[in-house]
Order: C-alpha cells, then structure tokens, then sequence
C-alpha cells in the first residue's frame, strides 16, 4: 500500500548573516500509513511547522525527500488528495464564506456543481450557514477557523495536514474538531497534525512522532504509551530535556545510535 | 484540458479580485472624483468663459487615465505581498496550483480588475461627455484598447516589482515609473534621430524600460485625432503582450522558488 507520507532525511536550513545555516529540520526520516491519525508533537521552535511547510511545498527543502501519495511535494499534483488547514485560518477579509470556499473550489480543479453541493454540506457541517454570505472580517477567530476547516475538507482530501489548529479554538470547538476527525478517519481520511498539546494528541491519535531541534526524538503508538508511562507529559518532557526516548530499551537504544 | 485548467484558476483569481476591489470602495470614490473633474471644468461655462471643449475632454480623460494607473499599480501591488503578509498564501498553494499558474492568476486578477474599472470609469465620463455635448471621437475604441494592453504592461511589472520589493515598495517605485514613464518615451524619440549600430543597441534597450506612455491615447483623443493606423496598434499589441509575458516570467523565475 501506497504511504501517505514519505520524509526521508529531510533538512530545512535557513540562512543567516555572517553565522552558518539554522538547520530548523535536521536529517529528518518517518512513514504516515493510510488512514493513520499522526499527532506531530515538539516544543515550540523544534522544527514541526518547518517540516510542514516543506510538506506543502512551500518552503523547499534543502536535501532530502518528502512525498505524499508517492508523488514528490515539487509537484503540484502531489496536493490533489491533500486538505491543509494552517495554524491561524486567515483568509481574504473582503470575501465571504461562501466565496472563499468557491474560490478554493475553483482552485482545486472541482466541477461548479460538485462546489456549490460540497459548500453547503461543508457550512451546515461547520455550523457557519447563517454567516455564508457575511464578509470574513466580521468573523471571529473561532469562525475563521470554522472556515478553514470546511476549505480543508473542501474537495474529500484522502490526507488532512494541519499546523496546530486548536489553539485558536475554545473548547466547544475543540471538541466539535475532535469529533470530526475521528469522523474523517472512519471515513479512510488519514490525518497528520502538529501540536504542542499533549490532552489533544492523547485523545485523537493512533500514533505520535516527537521532534526536537529538528530531528525525531520519539516515535511511539498512543496504545503503547497508554501500557508503558503513567502521563504523557511526564513522558515528553523527560524526551524533551533529555533528547532522548525513555522507553527506548538497551537493544532499541543501540539500534537508534547505529 | 490545460488551458481550460488555467482559465479556472485564472476565473477564480478574477472574481476574488474584483468583489475584493468593489468592496474597497476605491473604484466609487474615483468615480464620484471622475465626474467632479468633469463638471468642475465644465462649470466655467457658467462664469462666461467659452471654448472649454478641449480642456473638459482634456480633464475628463486625464483624470480617468491618471485614476486608473493609480488604481492598477494598488491592485498589482498588493496581489502577492498581502496575501504573503496576511498567511492567506499558504491555503491557495495547498491546492493543486503550480506557482507560474497562483502568478497567472494573479495577474489576470490585477489586469481585469484595473480594465473593469477604467472602463466604467471612461464610460461614465463619455456619458457626461455626450451630455455636455462634447462627445469623443471613434479614436475612443482605440484609446481604450490600447490602455488595456498598457495595464498588462503596468500588472506585469508592478507584480514582478511585488516579488522583489514589499507592497508598499512595489507600489512606490511602480507609480513613480509608471507615471514618470513619459521620461523614458522621449527617449525613443531620441533614439529615432540617430542611425546605425547606436540605434541597433538602443532600442532594443529602450524596449525594456517603463514606455507605460506608448500605450497612452489621450492626447489624440482629446484633440480629436483620426484613429491610429491599424499596423501601428498591431505592433503596440504585439509589444504589450510581449513585455507583460517578459516580466510575469521575471516574476516567476523569482517566486518559483521562494519560501513563503
């Protein structure tokens, strides 16, 4: 089976004046399977919305390979089956809902009719139906991120990318949020999210990798850590500190090191 | 199948732009500027100064030519640095868009946006025009024409300005270039006096600088000259797309690349 994500050996350097390259992604390497609900998890500043850039093509990388759907991210058919939702849903303030998600649409390559169903669908799934057709900059923050999420379902992605989206959400929204992605993944969608909040990865996800100053730290399934540490964040902050995986044994160990 | 991939994207650009633009309310706000330039120089009439024909003209089609570069050079300005500035940028790229196809769109999002509202802007003062009983000649068709192929020119290079420079540097240096670009048309005229292998190398030199005037009628509209020789619009068609595509590929050989 086709992965959904392939990162192998990936670097994000950025240049610096005078000072050699901030290598904000180091020689970075994992696999998200069809189907999967992987929670991309790291302190701020360790590299995560780096990696997701290079994902989405945005930030071309500096070496090494990331590929969706056994497509290179250079290629711009490579976004066909993706939805992305980024970190703060900001869209044209001068555009409605509705416009917005018939502009991301058109872009999409989707036919008018399919646009005009899906729209609707997507603003009663959301709950923004009464606001479709006010202009975004009477939106509140939460609203937004509403709208981002009807853009990043928009065309029945296979793959939904997201770049620590709850922090915009209260919790109501956070909990409708959660329940649609587990919506998505019984739907076969797979689902690949950075975070910071541990709570938020523990209750959603099938597994989680973790990065630090822009290199895999951890890569663990929820299952195993639910069986083997007491919490989570006990778990990623001793990682964190000590960059190094406390429930890797001696065997693991010497295998990571090789 | 690709080019009706690039209409789409392009139709989908377009239509964001112009609702974007309508409501700004820029293009009212020059209207309503439009018809006060009009109607100011028309009412001299009223003090018993007669023979303003020519200067109402004159004031009614500058105001609307100067208006419309303004507005062009915005638009263009502000199509890639703000959706960059605003984080708008990166749900448009997650689609399955090339970045030549986000700078096509873009572009035609500028271009139709600046001909829609130059249009209603000349239609408006030819309607006030007729009913002063000044109307313009049929050299207007032409005047028109020959500003859209100026305001490709004008998208062309105020974007490519836009990937180098920020918004609002792009728009600095674009209106200073696009409205001082009479400058760089007297130096065709120069270039026409002299001969042999200085005039090879110059003009194909001259070509590459702001010529924004070559695209200007209001002269001759308003002096109410015969239409312009077909040949010489032919060239100037010619020359206008070439140079638009020439910098929307400069643009592109800059953004194709480029983090965001």
């Amino acid at each position: 089976m086709i992965d959904a994500i392939t990162v192998d050996n990936l670097v994000v350097a950025y240049p610096r004046p005078g000072k050699p390259p901030l290598r904000a992604v180091d020689g970075l390497s994992f696999r998200v399977a069809p189907g999967e609900i992987v929670g991309f998890l790291g302190i701020n500043g360790a590299g995560k919305t780096s990696t997701i850039k290079s994902l989405m093509g945005f930030q071309p990388a500096t070496s090494g390979t990331a590929i969706l759907f056994n497509k290179p991210v250079q290629e711009a058919t490579s976004r066909g089956n993706v939805g992305f939702l980024p970190e703060t849903a900001l869209y044209s303030p001068f555009l409605t809902p509705h416009e917005t998600l018939w502009l991301h649409g058109e872009l999409h390559g989707m036919e008018r009719s399919a646009i005009r169903e899906r729209i609707q669908d997507l603003l009663r799934l959301v709950g923004l139906s009464e606001k479709a057709h006010v202009q975004n900059r009477t939106l509140s923050k939460g609203m937004l991120q509403r709208v981002g999420i009807a853009q990043a379902l928009l065309a029945r992605p296979r793959l939904l990318v997201m770049d620590e989206v709850s922090s915009g959400l209260d919790p109501l929204g956070r909990r409708d949020l959660r329940n649609l992605l587990k919506e998505q993944r019984d739907d076969g969608v797979t689902i690949f999210f950075s975070s910071h909040q541990l709570g938020e990865a523990e209750l959603i996800c099938d597994r989680i990798l973790v990065i630090h100053q822009g290199r895999l730290i951890a890569e663990r399934t929820i299952e195993e850590l639910r069986r083997r540490v007491t919490s989570l964040e006990d778990f990623f902050v001793t990682l964190v500190e000590s960059g190094r995986d406390p429930l890797l044994d001696t065997r693991e160990a010497l295998e990571a090191l090789r | 199948m690709r080019i009706a991939r690039e209409v789409q994207i392009c139709r989908a650009f377009v239509v964001a732009a112009l609702l974007e633009t309508l409501r700004r309310r820029e293009v009212f706000v020059l209207l309503v500027l439009s018809v006060f330039m009009v109607l100011g120089a028309y009412s001299f009439t009223f003090f018993g100064v007669h023979g303003l024909e020519l200067f109402v003209k004159d004031m009614g089609f500058s105001s609307v030519g100067l208006f419309s570069s303004v507005l062009g050079v915005a638009v263009a300005a502000r199509q890639l640095p703000e959706e960059i500035q605003r984080r708008t940028i990166y749900p448009l790229l997650a689609r399955p868009i090339t970045r030549w196809q986000l700078l096509l769109g873009k572009f035609a999002a500028a271009w139709v946006t600046c001909a829609v509202s130059f249009t209603a802007l000349s239609l408006v003062v030819v309607l006030l025009l007729t009913l002063l009983r000044i109307p313009p000649g049929w050299i207007f068709l032409q005047f028109l024409y020959s500003r859209y192929l100026g305001f490709m020119w004008l998208c062309g290079f105020v974007i490519f300005l836009s990937t180098v420079l920020s918004s609002s540097g792009a728009f600095t240096i674009g209106l200073l270039l696009t409205l001082g670009s009479g400058v760089f048309t007297r130096l065709l005229m120069f270039i026409d006096g002299t001969s042999g292998t200085m005039k090879i190398l110059l003009t194909p030199f001259c070509a590459f600088l702001p010529q924004y005037s070559l695209f200007d009628l209001t002269k001759k509209l308003v002096y109410g000259w015969e239409p312009v020789h077909p040949v010489a619009i032919l060239g100037l068609t010619l020359y206008g797309v070439a140079i638009s595509l020439f910098w929307l590929r400069m643009a592109w050989l800059r953004l194709r690349y480029q983090a965001v």
